[in-house]
């Protein structure tokens, strides 16, 4: 057993690039659910179309890759109307059942053949965004001890929580001017905010687009990070690790989702990293738990945690238990 | 009239696990996100006792439907039970649902692997039978017949026994319910051990059908069911039922007519034009808005 690398590792996943981008996300799905109540459950649907809005502009059609990012926020936008158009007059769960559906489908849609001359099916897309990384201010690797990161690495990370700053910086502002205030009052009681005149639907429909745009960058950030794009690796399961990083943290808090975040990609990667040293130096048995057993533990484990979570403290670490006791319906 | 005959197939299995789904809503008010889970474990366990364990498949079809109860019964007890007295019960139990979801596939990874796993060869007769012009198999015939047992052995069951009126009662007001010496936590679990039950058998059925399990068939299905649900009208029985059966024929009639890639965003579109001009579905049974 090697604590030093296990902690070592457990602190890379912490404040990575994954952790930034995932924090960036929750930010939007903090707008969502934890300020206005909206069950997003197919946040992932907005990374997707963020990420191939960039790969797509840039490998397929030769545009800038910053043109990508707009036509990815631009791809957000329109998903956001075309899920709450119908939707956001109903009750809450029937964006429930429009999100989920539409992530899958969209996924669906991406890498069916039909798509495949812009997406590059279901191979994907890769080697797109050369023109940020031709802008890396760092020219070292920097390793203190047993942490490493490249170059490449640090200036994905210095973007990516660059624009976690941002982002959170942006809601808090919104959600403390007189609209979040209404957008609160929403989500506590819609049939209140209304008879104060409110037009509680577009209210609700430009915090999806808001929040769904926050999401759309994120999923540019992944793309640009990978250089590499792939339909079938934006699948339900990120959606469920946002939700739990959210709820962690705190929904309806500005640093929830950073907060969640952090803890969230400390305790995964500490688990995989101490799996694979126990197994390899054979103090858990090769037999009970072999290597690709590990990524289905450490669902195993956000699982639980998300549902313990939900029946212990649903306000999460920051949370005021007494804030978010609402009645979505 | 051949692709008619398949989309009530393939449409009979969406319809059975959609009931299902649609049961748990209507009477309870709460949305199953681990439904589809329990779609896809159902299949893994069926191909492992009829693989391994050596079992005919009209043995281990009854064995997987009792492990689908069992698991129903899980998911109340872990994932809707503790959360029950909270004002937010219904949305708190949407994000315990999802998360149990999430443990059930993965526990499933764990236990059989990532790959894709099959029935073995012949454990079902799959002869193709000549029926005026058009050929049908056995598995095909006997998965329309099972599905229909089941839903109508459902409707009755609702309609008209005592543990239906039970449900009805439950659904209609559960504080009164209980005033009136229901055991509301009792219907609560059977409906739940009921619904998962319908949804292992479709899932059993689905794999036999398409000759494969993977991991990934219960967010395929997810999506299918919660368009059936959408179509029907939300808690709607026979609402699931048509919604099945119409998205059955509409994917094989827009793999017949248009191509293979439009069939999986049929559902999506089905369900997105009925949001938008009949979100009550086709057989209204529960208001939609609140305001």
């Amino acid at each position: 057993m090697n604590w030093a690398d296990i902690l070592a590792n457990s602190l890379r996943g912490a404040f990575g690039a994954e952790a930034a981008i995932y924090a960036l996300a929750a930010v939007g799905l903090n707008l969502h659910f934890g300020y206005t109540g909206l069950l997003n459950f197919g946040h992932v649907g907005f990374m997707l179309v963020g990420a191939y809005g960039v790969a797509v502009s840039v490998a397929t059609w030769g545009l800038s890759l910053w043109v990508g990012v707009l036509i990815g926020i631009g791809c957000s936008i329109v998903l956001a109307l075309i899920l709450g158009i119908p939707t956001l007059r109903l009750r809450g769960d029937y964006l429930a059942i429009a999100t989920i559906a539409g992530a899958e489908v969209l996924r669906y849609f991406y890498r069916s053949d039909w798509a495949a001359p812009l997406t590059g099916g279901v191979y994907g897309l890769r080697q797109f965004a050369d023109e940020f990384f031709a802008l890396n201010p760092y020219t070292g690797n920097l390793s203190a001890g047993p942490l490493f990161f490249s170059a490449r690495n640090l200036w994905v990370m210095t973007v990516g929580w660059g624009l976690v700053a941002l982002a959170s910086l942006v809601v808090y502002l919104l959600v403390h001017s007189p609209w979040g205030r209404v957008l609160r009052a929403v989500r506590e009681d819609e049939l209140a905010a209304r008879s104060l005149g409110k037009n509680v639907y577009a209210f609700k429909m430009q915090s999806l687009v808001l929040g769904g745009v926050i999401g759309g960058l994120a999923g540019s950030l992944i793309a640009i990070a990978t250089q590499s794009v792939n339909p079938d690796s934006f699948n339900p399961s990120i959606t469920f690790y946002l939700w739990a990083i959210m709820i962690l943290g705190g929904a309806s808090r500005i640093f929830g989702p950073i907060l969640g975040s952090v803890i969230f990609w400390f305790l995964a990667t500490f688990l995989d990293s101490f799996l694979r040293n126990a197994t390899a130096s054979g103090i858990i048995s090769p037999d009970l738990i072999s290597g690709p057993d590990v990524g289905a533990l450490r669902f195993v484990f956000v699982g639980l945690s998300l549902m313990l979570l939900m029946i212990f403290r649903p306000a999460g670490i920051l949370g005021d238990p007494k804030e978010l006791r609402l009645d979505v319906r | 009239m051949q692709q008619l005959l398949n989309g009530l197939f393939i449409g009979s299995i969406y319809a059975l696990f959609a009931i299902g789904f649609t049961l748990v809503f209507g009477i309870l008010d709460r949305l199953n996100l681990a439904h589809p889970s329990v779609f896809a474990a159902a299949a893994f366990i069926g191909i492992e006792l009829v693989a391994d364990g050596g079992l005919s498949i009209w043995v281990a079809l009854p064995i997987v439907m009792v492990v689908g109860a069992i698991l129903g019964l899980i998911i109340e007890r872990l994932a809707f039970r503790p959360l029950k007295n909270r004002p937010d019960a219904p949305l708190a139990g949407l994000i315990s649902s999802i998360a149990l979801a999430g443990m059930f596939i993965a526990l499933l990874q764990w236990r059989y692997g990532p790959a894709t796993r099959r029935f073995p060869a012949g454990s079902f007769p799959d002869q193709p039978i000549a029926v005026m012009g058009m050929t049908v198999t056995m598995l095909q015939i006997a998965i329309l017949v099972i599905s229909i047992v089941l839903m109508v052995g459902l409707t009755w069951l609702v309609a008209r026994s005592r543990l239906g009126r039970g449900m009805r009662a439950v659904a209609e007001n559960p504080t009164a319910a209980r005033v009136l010496g229901i055991n509301v936590d009792r219907i609560t679990s059977i409906t739940f051990a009921i619904s998962s039950a319908l949804g292992a058998v479709a899932g059993a059925l689905f794999a036999l059908n398409v000759n494969s399990a993977q991991l990934g068939m219960g967010s395929a299905i997810e999506l299918k069911g919660l368009a059936v649900i959408i179509v029907g009208g939300m808690g709607s029985l026979p609402g699931a039922l048509v919604g099945g059966l119409l998205l059955g024929l509409a994917e094989v009639f827009a793999v017949q007519y248009i191509g293979s890639s439009w069939r999986d965003l049929i559902a999506f579109g089905l369900l997105f034009v009925i949001l938008l001009v009949r979100p009550q579905g086709l057989f209204r049974s529960r208001q939609v808005r609140d305001v």
